[in-house]
């Protein structure tokens, strides 16, 4: 009886059927996912290349749809791997045209049918828990990342350390960039935000997981910003989202007064100019920054007061004769220099931020909530009308510490 | 079919073989030494390497013979001080009345150290097979078995299968004299105990139950003595397969002795209150009983600083581990859950396995399958064409196969890495366990993934901790935990603190160094 048992348990290995099992070179695996809108922006300064290919490509491109029209275009980036015994070069081979990647366009209404439509033109297994990249067009941005992202935030492939960027101009274009010591443009591009602590003008924490969190808190927030040209690929400054919508581009430096406000700055340079001298620049490398905002409300009126502290390293001098006097009188000068520069920076950037965008990028919202959760409870209706009209103060306080091996 | 082969085989009548010397007993030694010798080569079939010598002791009439087996006794020995004596010094035992005396022969004239009176045939003929020298004179019903022996065999050589950096390079023979030797000769302790016990119906062999006296605990010796003493078998070669006739669980996969050819581990296995078996005619001992952290000790361990040797001991255990798992863990992680594998990882494992014309466990298996056939035909090829083994299994399953890309390079080096690591095991029997609990292994990795793996290890580990050798749970010390015993299991403490013989085996004697007085920590090796 015993062995019975056995044996029918050992039986049983061979009626489980491995449904799951599917060999590691038959998945396709996604790098780098980029959305755009369809039909593309006619104003939008890159000819697409949907509209460059030839007559005949389109149809397979383009899916029957079951309800809606076709308004968006997704495009993968699968990497094209070679058998290195027979290729020869390295682990991954190259591709016909040096590429060593296929990008795939589905034109279609829902992104789940785009991705399943995929499956008619691949061999291969569609797999997104390698999923290193999703850029959004900036135009679908505009549109509502909301809209377009549900898909991606639902489907359990897909990883919550995904980086999502959002492109200027066409997003497809991002993933076709042959990078020069990379084969996956996807994966150079996922690695970039780790040089973060080397400067201080791309968005930090931007991967899918801080998305949903901020999507589903209702906060604002940036997203980092990504250009292209034909064999190099940018990230720098940010897209300003408010209620799920792109509002407007932040600049670099903007970028870095949001960071500086939020605490998110990990590393990065200061320059200003140099009291007295013409053309001279002092530079501080900055190696720690800190701020803390604490609301109070005066007349319902809410106030910010930013308090930012920054210690740093003087770490390069420009065009400046000043040689011989970097003495004490000489660093508390710059300290207040730098401080200055530091309160003007974020002054100009709230001020556009709140006038302009009406974004809280700097997430006070969340602010008035666990710090004053009585008064959020009062204005919570009210707070996109209040937001532009917060006043928000902004002290900046510098310490230089080290000033490198020359003197 | 099983039952016809039952009916057929019930035919015939099962005959017991009832023993060479037992139904001797009832035979004397008659005065005539023409009859006894011809009734010993009678029962010895006229064997040709049976020699008798006849003689006439001294210048009187009374004739004597000898009779032994030539290969097995120093001749020179028994013509020099036997033969040699009793024809030309004989005067000396003769009484006064000129007749020989056999006492007196026994006590005065034969200068060897081993001499046995003897009257009955069974005696006689397990003597002369043992290749003692059996002297027998006109007119006395009594012989004499006189030993006179001298094996021929290998000296004492380095270990093969055990080898270690530093410590003894001795290993044990053929010859169970010498092995004694090499035992007593380490420990100076009249307690050491031999007990010999004769094993086999036919072979009548010489099998030696060792122990030190005082620290093994008594019920373990007795209950293997009694499961020894109740095998009934016609012969056996070695130890190891008497202590698979002695164990609890037969089935067993995994080794529930020690097999050792060392003879410094079998002292030391003795002196933590372990009980060692060795036979006459193999080469190596069993020690008993055995736990899994017992067999993954090496002598090595005890040589070196006691950091160095808990991480080669953990290694070990880490190497245990993948010698069972590595291949289907592989499996497991690129069939079913390739999002575990870091990105540029899967890209290399993919791009070294596309053109690859199986599934990874049909190559896994089938490079598993090569592993086994290049193992065993290495062990079984002649020392002189061994080279050919290395050659053609390194070049054509290396390379030759990868390049034509029948397996893919990543499975060529998780099957390598495998293979070393079962090589690290340093147990024989226990590295061969772990090559077979690999299949199934790779069979529940490809059927149900991780989840498949977790369960197999659930199992083996259920089974592992139900196994027991002589009432002790194989796991030991590690569970049952016993604190102080594991000193000696996953790592290997400072010598100077594990002062204690191990608690599970009981030994009667506990402690087994006494740090010096005031000083906490001596020397940390």
């Amino acid at each position: 009886m015993k062995r019975l048992i056995l044996v029918l348990v050992i039986l049983t290995i061979p009626l489980a059927g491995c449904w799951d099992r599917v060999d590691i070179d038959m998945r396709g695996y996604v790098l780098g996912i980029a959305l755009d809108a369809y039909p593309p922006n006619p104003i939008g300064q890159n000819t697409s290349e949907l509209e460059a290919s030839p007559e005949e490509e389109e149809p397979l491109e383009k899916m029957e749809t079951q309800a809606g029209r076709p308004k968006y275009a997704m495009t993968v980036q699968l990497p094209m791997l070679k058998n290195s015994q027979t290729a020869g070069s390295g682990p991954t081979g190259g591709g016909f045209d040096g590429s060593s990647t296929w990008e795939i366009t589905q034109i279609g209404d829902s992104f789940i049918s785009m991705n399943r439509e995929m499956a008619t033109r691949t061999s291969l297994l569609m797999y997104y828990e390698h999923l290193q990249v999703i850029i959004i067009s900036d135009e679908i941005a505009r549109q509502g990342l909301e809209k377009v992202m549900d898909f991606f935030l639902r489907d359990p492939e897909m990883r919550r350390r995904v980086k999502i960027f959002i492109s200027k101009g066409e997003a497809k274009r991002i993933l076709d960039v042959l990078p020069r010591i990379e084969d996956y443009a996807s994966m150079y591009l996922s690695l970039i935000p780790l040089n973060v602590k080397k400067t201080s003008r791309m968005a930090t924490d931007t991967d899918l997981g801080e998305l949903i969190i901020n999507i589903h808190s209702g906060l604002d927030f940036v997203l980092p910003k990504v250009e292209a040209i034909k064999d190099e690929i940018k990230s720098s400054g940010g897209a300003a989202i408010k209620n799920g919508k792109m509002v407007g581009w932040l600049t670099e430096l903007e970028l870095e007064a949001v960071k500086l406000m939020r605490n998110l700055y990990r590393g990065g340079v200061i320059t200003v100019r140099t009291p007295g001298e013409e053309e001279g620049l002092n530079v501080l490398e900055v190696t720690k920054a800190k701020s803390t905002i604490k609301p109070s409300i005066k007349d319902n009126v809410p106030h910010f007061d930013i308090r930012i502290k920054v210690e740093g390293n003087y770490a390069e001098d420009v065009n400046i004769h000043t040689h011989g006097q970097l003495d004490m009188e000489y660093i508390r000068m710059l300290e207040r220099t730098f401080k200055k520069e530091i309160e003007s920076l974020c002054t100009r950037t709230i001020k556009r931020m709140q006038e302009e965008y009406g974004a809280d990028v700097l997430q006070l919202k969340r602010i008035l909530q666990t710090k004053a959760p009585a008064y959020w409870k009062k204005i919570a209706d009210q707070w996109d009308e209040i937001y532009p009209s917060a006043s928000i103060s902004i002290t900046a306080d510098v310490t230089v510490s080290l000033l490198g091996l020359e003197t | 079919m099983l039952s016809l082969l039952k009916k057929l085989a019930s035919g015939k009548k099962d005959r017991i073989y009832e023993g060479t010397t037992e139904h001797l007993k009832q035979f004397r030694l008659s005065p005539n030494i023409g009859d006894n010798t011809t009734r010993l080569l009678d029962i010895m079939n006229n064997s040709f390497d049976i020699k008798t010598r006849a003689f006439k002791i001294g210048r009187t009439n009374t004739r004597a013979a000898v009779i032994y087996i030539s290969e097995l006794v120093d001749e020179i020995t028994v013509n020099n001080n036997i033969i040699k004596s009793l024809i030309l010094e004989s005067t000396f035992v003769m009484d006064k009345n000129g007749k020989v005396d056999l006492d007196l022969i026994k006590d005065s004239m034969l200068s060897l150290a081993d001499v046995e009176e003897t009257e009955t045939f069974d005696e006689i003929v397990l003597g002369i097979m043992s290749g003692d020298t059996f002297l027998c004179i006109q007119g006395f019903t009594k012989g004499l078995l006189i030993s006179a022996r001298k094996y021929k065999g290998r000296t004492v050589g380095q270990p093969n299968l055990e080898p270690s950096v530093k410590g003894p390079q001795e290993a044990f023979v053929e010859m169970l004299s010498v092995n004694i030797g090499l035992i007593r000769r380490r420990i100076r302790d009249p307690n050491l105990t031999f007990e010999i016990h004769k094993l086999g119906r036919r072979a009548k062999a010489d099998i030696v139950l060792m122990y030190i006296k005082g620290i093994a605990h008594k019920d373990l010796i007795d209950d293997i003595r009694n499961k020894l003493l109740a095998i009934d078998i016609d012969k056996v070669t070695t130890a190891v397969e008497v202590s698979k006739l002695m164990l609890d669980r037969p089935h067993s996969i995994f080794p529930l002795v020690q097999v050792t050819e060392r003879p410094d581990k079998v002292v030391a296995a003795m002196n933590e209150g372990r009980v060692a078996m060795i036979i006459e005619g193999a080469p190596d001992a069993i020690t008993l009983p055995v736990t899994l952290p017992i067999l993954m000790q090496s002598s090595d361990d005890y040589f070196e600083n006691w950091m160095a040797a808990t991480v080669i001991r953990m290694t070990r255990y880490v190497c245990f581990l993948i010698s069972v798992l590595f291949p289907a863990i592989y499996i497991s992680t690129t069939s079913y859950h390739p999002g575990m594998l870091p990105t540029r990882l899967v890209l290399s494992i993919t791009a070294s396995r596309t053109g690859v014309p199986f599934p990874a466990v049909l190559e896994a298996l089938l490079m598993e399958f090569t592993l086994e056939i290049l193992q065993e035909a290495g062990i079984r090829l002649p020392r002189v064409v061994g080279q050919t083994v290395s050659i053609v299994g390194g070049l054509v399953i290396g390379q030759a196969a990868v390049q034509a890309g029948v397996v893919s390079p990543i499975m060529v080096i998780v099957i390598s890495i495998t293979a070393l690591s079962s090589f690290a095991i340093p147990d024989y029997s226990l590295s061969m366990a772990s090559r077979i609990i690999r299949i199934p292994f790779i069979l529940l990795a490809v059927t149900f993934g991780s989840f498949g793996i977790a369960m197999g290890m659930l199992f083996l580990l259920a089974y592992l901790s139900s196994l027991r050798c002589f009432g002790l749970s194989y796991l030991t010390p590690l569970t049952p935990f016993r604190p102080r015993d594991s000193r000696d299991s996953l790592i290997r403490a400072p010598l100077w603190t594990m002062h204690k013989r191990p608690e599970f085996l009981h030994p009667e004697d506990t402690i087994k160094h006494v740090p010096p007085a005031g000083r906490n920590e001596p020397n940390d090796n």
